[in-house]
């Protein structure tokens, strides 16, 4: 699906439609509710993955990366890859704001400060490569707390319905009260 | 097919948000007691549907059933509805606050319509019948809610209107088929079991408070 939707920009706009028809088609067709964003530091830059509440990735979307978080323009841009994932090289010491953007009205954001790795002042010679490491090695960990954040649990649907019940209790006493 | 927050535009937020409440000013005025508790009953069902995603094939299949609800409940259902979107919002994030307006027009709408088109075919109780209202009323509100979500979507700017409600369309497909199937089969245990939930839909219009009645019960 990366294929056809990462390069529609170049095509009519009659012929996006159909390539994005046929994508539809034969990729995951019904879309889950939400759109979830989860973004990690990366050595060089800030990468991530899109996905929809059903746990299931975001491919072709359109992801945008902003410096400083509320500037109006991104300064950079492209689709996320099969599995929603995407990478962006920034430089280190600021803070970045990621916007995914789906085609059906979805959108989700997130914003990391991308701290700069240890230096040179820093003790030991390695300890720059050291930093890399840890954030490469930590990034599957924050990426599976993100997708654990935004699980749906059964509780919280118990507890809605719970909420429904409880609403649907005042109404009727309210109701039954004024109608004395 | 819940829109989320900082894709609209403010007049198309405050519009729908304009347009929701008289929705759910309407659909207050219309939920009397015995209504009541369908209207929790439908809500829920619509809130704990949209989270359950059954992967068949290629995608995974939820619910919206805001067909079926429409059907059963006339303008009622844009306050039962108003509710499950809330708890969405709160409880899982789906959407969000500035556009439940626009979310609950274009869910509650087509359910509205559903009812004032498939309540009649519901006079009689017969398979075919329950069939074709159970199909239709799938179609007028996935189709419908397709079609609001593609005119918000290009009204906001940006985006054209006939490739979006092609991809909304399509991307629903799935949906459509299983809410045509379960409602199908609500109706048909609903006229086993509660046939006069199916009798009051069809005969009664349900009259706005104070309004005189248009029809006699059937």
């Amino acid at each position: 699906m990366t294929g056809p939707v990462g390069c529609r920009g170049r095509l009519a706009p009659g012929l996006r439609a159909g390539v994005i028809a046929l994508a539809l088609c034969c990729a995951p067709a019904a879309r889950a509710h939400g759109l979830r964003v989860s973004v990690q530091a990366q050595p060089d830059g800030v990468a991530g993955q899109a996905f929809y509440s059903d746990q299931t990735p975001a491919a072709g979307d359109r992801v945008e990366l902003y410096a400083p978080p509320d500037a109006a323009e991104p300064i950079a841009h492209q689709a996320s890859d099969a599995q929603g994932r995407f990478r962006f090289q920034a430089a280190p010491g600021r803070m970045y704001r990621v916007v995914v953007e789906g085609e059906e009205g979805h959108r989700s954001e997130a914003q990391i400060m991308l701290a700069p790795l240890p230096g040179s002042t820093a003790p030991g010679a390695d300890a720059a490569a050291l930093g890399a490491v840890v954030r490469t090695e930590l990034a599957p960990l924050r990426e599976d707390l993100a997708h654990l954040e935004t699980r749906i649990r059964l509780h919280d649907l118990i507890g809605g319905i719970g909420y429904l019940v409880g609403l649907v209790g005042l109404y009727a006493w309210w109701r039954a009260r004024r109608s004395r | 097919m819940h829109l989320a927050d900082g894709v609209l535009t403010a007049p198309v937020l405050i519009g729908g948000g304009v347009l929701g409440a008289i929705g759910v000013w309407l659909g207050l005025r219309q939920l009397d007691d015995t209504r009541l508790p369908l209207a929790a009953l439908l809500g829920s069902a619509f809130f704990v549907a949209g989270t359950i995603h059954v992967p068949v094939g290629v995608g995974s299949v939820h619910l919206i059933l805001n067909g079926l609800a429409g059907l059963l409940l006339g303008w009622a259902v844009f306050p039962a509805m108003l509710v499950a979107l809330l708890l969405q919002v709160v409880l899982f994030g789906f959407g969000g606050f500035a556009v439940l307006g626009v979310n609950l027009l274009i869910l509650a709408l087509p359910g509205v319509i559903a009812h004032y088109v498939c309540r009649s075919w519901l006079r009689r109780t017969d398979r075919t019948r329950l069939i074709a209202v159970g199909i239709g009323s799938a179609l007028i509100g996935i189709g419908g809610a397709a079609l609001l979500a593609a005119l918000a979507l290009s009204l906001s700017g940006g985006r054209m209107f006939a490739p979006l409600i092609v991809i909304l369309m399509l991307a629903h497909l799935p949906v459509l088929a299983v809410d045509a199937a379960i409602g199908t089969l609500s109706l048909f245990a609903l006229a086993r079991l509660r046939p006069e939930v199916l009798v009051r839909t069809a005969g009664a219009a349900p009259t706005l408070a104070g309004a005189p009645r248009e029809r006699v019960d059937v």
